[in-house]
């Protein structure tokens, strides 16, 4: 019976976080749409719905609604695939990921997380390598020059982050002593990791930047050369899922890792813990404040080379993550 | 002033060589020499005589002589700032190739090819420039109809069978290629030697419009590169040989649509060379101003599209911010946003109108602080260096060879800028400096295009000075009998009206002769060759397309780079369609 | 499109939502060909900014919904043009801006295509040589409206072209103003 009942527990969970998700996501688009606009001196979306706010909606709507296109000499098993592929793992990854402490609501405990799994940030990065998958099968199965080429550029691009993004966690997980996400969190509650760790930071940065595929970094879909990079031949929402994962879910759970690992995750800001706000909403700002900044370089920088970028990540990001691993090493010795 | 070759020159030239005519006049020399001395001649000129830059090459068509076609080779001595034409006849149809002189030759041969049928001897691979393989026809040879040969049939689609058409329209169309055509255009320029054959256009966003590239790809290196043109060859060449001399004012708006104003200054000034017009003062200062205003317009859709290409999206919106500043007094001033036919022959369309000079003081004073904004977001941005520095670097061989002009040339240390070499209008009497790069790389010319922005502000500044105090001037000479008079004027006096009839329909009796004359173009040397026999039409025009040439150094400047350092190698040569492929 | 006959309040209510969501979400190919493109990219740029109305250029021709064929098509890039249109997915609408591509414009030569309705057919056509940015926003709304139209089966009427007065063929209705 109590097995029955945290599996409904679980089920309404996932399912409020998917759904949440997806509906987060496609405001995250007229959020994005919004902020570039903004930052490009114009209104961005604005007649569809009071102040343009019904635009995810009637996107949503069109894309759903539009043909499904699939070319003929294309591979379609992996055509299919691939979509779901790089789309899955993005979301699977908010199965670790916790929003704040446990709470108590008319005497129900309610916990803001699916699982807190003792190897919760492994689970993350291991989810997060899957998605390379999705993209090398697009690239492959369109049976195209372009998608092919965006393709082979992505998985250069990942493979060289995922190895970086991988040192730089150590120093975190060395500090809190548990790969346990709520753990992490729980274990900065007098200083933030971002102190000895602003190396990581950096990396990880760079990598979340590499890994969504923003400026500096989105020489997958860059559109002056490869068209649509590897979405070139998908139409419909079999299109939809690769910037929806990409560009939104992925940059924002990875934005959450990323306060979780540096800002404290649900803890409040210095000096404001008096603050009646819920530890939810300190989380949300930070994670907000963290994906506007990725807007931000997004809308504002030129794009790398592939070949300089994955020189970035192999000569620069890799020695700078193992740095920082020893940083934190000798920071455990002499204080902790 | 004139540039052509002076006495002492040609007097070496007929001692070195017989049976050589040579024609002298105010505005076109030319040597005409046998076909079987023709490449002696031009050997002699580059080595010995010091003219060693290409300028363009073109043929003639006269169809009730034999040989029935004559090639005009164009040279230019940079050292003494001297041209020289050369004229030879195709006999047989066939000219020798000049490839081996001047790399540059190589498209303007494939063009004469194209166009004409003039075979070429050792060229490398004659194929058809702007049509397609396969097509029959040889275009620019007078039997051939301006309409084209309607053999197709080609309704339209959305004309319902009860409709009756609103225009003359015929449900017959010229030929279309079909993709085994193109296919077949594609496979005569490049051969597949290595893993993929990348077709990068022609409906490509990357591409600044309708160019198709092809790149024989080893992983993302490209080994082997050609460049197939024509997908906006509208024929412009052959319109001109249809219309009077006004007429034709609007095209040349449309061909390079990005400068529209300064193709106009660049033909009207041929035209009034051979007409022996000379403008008013006022409309000098008017043209040169809009030039400026035009150039500046021109770099920032350059500055946005380039940044565009590198990945910077929001420098493109913020260049378009201020392009929407200049289409505005654009507009203001000629009645048109973007292809404003505002340049009459003899002067300008309209005088300025109240308070424009007070708008483009403002722009002058407002501009500078949003060239800064660009240059801070770029010009040390480390990603931006690393893009361009060393990259696609061009050297002084190069340009003579290729006939590269513009900024490309200037990147390369050439100080080659016809406001300085030949100046038209009122360029001899502002004051301007003309930037030179030291590498010859991208960088180099993406800083040269920042710095003519500041020396066309200066230029602006001088003129709108000037123009302050010749308020009420006459801003076209009217009283010349090949100027069109104004609407005022026609509505007032017989004369006038008289006059505008017998302009518009009979066109400008230009007489009998040559010319060749060129303008600085954004893009380039933008050069006008005008045959005429007497008559209102051209007997035969040529278009002289900066872009055209230098868009012909990319084949050798990819070689070994990767597709994405052909976004900006593309960006910094900067050709614009409309004007290559005419 | 509304079944006829059918009393189903539900599926005119699904189509009406869906027509929404299409007109309110066209995105164009970023094809550009000649100097249209230039206004085209205007429209798209700060001023007047076509994503207040929800359109975003894109480049592949398979996500985009609507083809906006600006400048002159020539008979060389015909074939490829209309592979662009049959690569985009259904429903799909073309724009035919500026006078080349509707009617040739001022190139009624060998080498220029007299229309592009003769290779696609085209829904709306954008006068103007080029037309301004205005007028391709004009073209974009009457494309929207056409689109609603259509969701209410109703056959879209030709835009009503003023009457204009000639020297033969004077105005005979009296001005709305009643002289």
């Amino acid at each position: 019976m109590e097995l029955l009942g945290t599996v409904v527990v679980l089920t309404i969970k996932s399912l409020i976080f998917i759904i949440g998700m997806f509906l987060g996501a496609a405001y995250l688009t007229l959020l994005e749409r919004k902020f570039a606009g903004h930052v490009q001196q114009r209104p961005g979306p604005l007649h569809v719905g009071p102040h343009g706010f019904l635009q995810p909606i009637a996107d949503a709507l069109k894309v759903l609604t539009k043909e499904d296109l699939v070319p003929d000499s294309v591979d379609k098993v992996l055509f299919y695939l691939a979509s779901l592929m790089a789309f899955v793992p993005a979301i699977m990854i908010l199965a670790v990921v916790p929003f704040g402490d446990p709470f108590t609501i008319f005497g129900v405990e309610i916990k803001p997380y699916i699982t807190d799994l003792n190897v919760g940030l492994l689970l993350a990065l291991a989810f997060g390598s899957i998605s390379i998958y999705g993209v090398i099968f697009a690239g492959w199965a369109s049976n195209s020059k372009y998608p092919m080429i965006g393709g082979l550029r992505k998985a250069a691009v990942l493979i060289g982050y995922e190895v970086a993004l991988g040192f730089a966690l150590v120093g975190p997980i060395m500090m809190a002593g548990s790969f346990s996400l709520r753990e992490i969190v729980e274990a900065q509650q007098n200083m933030w990791f971002i102190i000895p760790n602003i190396l990581a930071f950096v990396v990880v940065i760079f990598c979340i930047l590499a890994e969504t595929g923003r400026t500096p970094f989105d020489v997958q879909e860059a559109e002056a050369e490869l068209v649509g990079g590897y979405v070139t031949e998908y139409t419909g929402m079999k299109f939809g899922l690769f910037p929806l994962a990409e560009w939104y879910i992925a940059t924002f759970v990875l934005s959450a890792i990323t306060v979780i690992l540096f800002f404290g995750g649900w803890n409040p800001l210095p000096l404001m813990g008096w603050l009646p706000i819920p530890a939810f909403v300190w989380f949300f700002i930070k994670v907000f404040l963290l994906f506007m900044f990725f807007l931000w370089v997004h809308w504002t920088l030129p794009r790398y080379r592939v070949d300089q970028i994955t020189e970035l990540a192999w000569k620069v990001m890799l020695p700078l993550a193992l740095a920082n691993i020893f940083i934190v090493a000798i920071w455990i010795i002499i204080f902790g | 002033m004139q540039l052509w070759i002076d006495n002492q020159k040609l007097e070496t030239v007929s001692e070195r060589f017989e049976n050589i005519n040579i024609q002298k006049s105010e505005n076109f020399t030319s040597i005409q020499v046998e076909k079987n001395q023709l490449i002696q001649l031009l050997k002699f000129l580059k080595e010995d005589l010091g003219f060693k830059m290409f300028i363009d090459f073109f043929c003639v068509d006269y169809p009730l002589h034999n040989p029935r076609f004559q090639g005009i080779y164009l040279l230019f001595n940079p050292d003494e700032r001297q041209r020289v034409a050369v004229k030879c006849w195709a006999e047989g149809d066939s000219l020798p190739t000049i490839t081996s002189l001047w790399k540059g030759a190589k498209w303007a041969e494939r063009e004469a090819w194209d166009m004409f049928g003039v075979k070429f001897e050792g060229h490398e691979n004659l194929v058809r420039m702007f049509l397609w393989e396969g097509y029959k026809y040889h275009p620019l040879r007078k039997d051939f109809p301006l309409r084209g040969i309607e053999d197709t049939y080609l309704p339209s689609l959305n004309l319902r069978p009860d409709e009756k058409p609103a225009h003359n329209y015929s449900p017959y169309h010229t030929v279309l290629p079909t993709m085994e055509d193109l296919e077949r255009t594609q496979k005569a320029r490049i051969q597949k030697k290595n893993q993929i054959v990348l077709n990068w256009g022609p409906l490509h966003p990357g591409t600044h419009g309708t160019i198709w590239f092809l790149f024989d790809m080893e992983g993302e290196y490209v080994k082997e590169c050609d460049i197939v043109l024509g997908q906006l060859h509208r024929g412009v060449e052959k319109i001109a040989e249809n219309l009077t001399y006004t007429q034709f004012i609007p095209y040349t708006d449309r061909m390079d649509y990005i400068s529209a104003l300064c193709s106009q200054v660049a033909y009207v000034n041929a035209v009034e060379k051979v007409l022996g017009v000379e403008p008013p003062e006022k409309a000098k200062y008017i043209r040169t101003m809009m030039c400026e205003l035009q150039r500046i317009n021109s770099h920032l859709l350059w500055l946005g599209t380039f940044a565009l290409d590198l990945g910077a999206l929001t420098i493109f919106l913020y260049t378009f911010r201020e392009r929407e500043k200049i289409m505005d007094i654009i507009e203001g001033i000629a009645g048109i946003r973007l292809n404003s036919t505002y340049i009459r022959i003899g002067g300008v369309a309209k005088d300025l109108p109240e308070g424009a000079l007070d708008v483009i003081t403002h722009f002058i004073n407002d501009f500078p602080e949003k060239l800064e904004e660009y240059e801070t977001i770029l010009t040390t941005n480390r990603i931006w260096l690393r893009r361009n520095v060393d990259l696609g670097i061009i050297n002084e061989e190069d340009v003579y060879s290729y006939g590269l002009t513009g900024v490309v040339a200037r990147s390369a240390g050439v100080p080659y800028d016809i406001r300085m070499i030949q100046p038209t209008d009122a360029y001899d009497r502002v004051d301007f400096e003309v930037p030179l790069g030291r590498v010859g790389d991208c960088y180099d010319r993406y800083l040269l295009r920042m710095e003519e922005m500041r020396q066309s502000l200066n230029i602006i500044k001088q003129c709108v000075e000037k123009l302050k105090g010749m308020e009420g001037e006459k801003y076209i000479a009217t009283d010349n009998p090949y100027v069109l008079p104004t609407l005022n004027e026609v509505f007032n006096s017989i004369e006038s009206m008289v006059k505008d009839f017998n302009l518009r329909i009979y066109g400008e009796q230009v007489p009998e002769g040559e010319v060749y004359l060129s303008g600085e173009n954004p893009r380039g040397e933008l050069g006008f060759y005008i045959n005429s026999k007497g008559e209102g039409r051209p007997y035969r025009m040529r278009i002289r397309s900066g872009a055209f040439y230098n868009l012909q150094i990319f084949t050798e400047l990819i070689k070994g780079r990767t597709v994405a350092d052909a976004v900006v190698l593309l960006g910094s040569l900067d050709p614009v369609v409309g004007e290559t492929d005419r | 499109m509304a079944i006829k006959h059918n009393n189903g309040i539900i599926l005119t209510t699904v189509e009406e939502v869906l027509s929404w969501g299409r007109r309110n979400s066209l995105w164009p190919a970023s094809v550009g060909l000649a100097c249209c493109a230039i206004e085209m990219m205007h429209t798209a740029a700060s001023r007047f900014d076509t994503d207040r109305l929800g359109i975003i250029f894109r480049g592949s021709p398979r996500q985009s919904d609507v083809l906006i064929v600006a400048g002159t098509v020539v008979n060389k890039v015909a074939p490829m043009l209309k592979l662009i249109y049959d690569q985009m997915p259904d429903p799909k609408w073309v724009i035919s801006m500026g006078g080349c591509s509707s009617a040739g414009g001022p190139f009624p030569t060998y080498a220029t295509l007299q229309g592009v309705d003769r290779i696609i057919p085209v829904d709306v056509y954008v006068p103007g040589c080029p037309p301004t940015p205005q007028a391709l926003l004009w073209g974009i709304m009457e494309l929207q409206k056409k689109i609603k139209a259509k969701k209410e089966g109703k056959l879209w009427e030709e835009i009503p072209v003023r009457e204009v007065p000639t020297a033969s063929q004077p105005i005979k209705e009296k001005s709305p103003l009643g002289f």
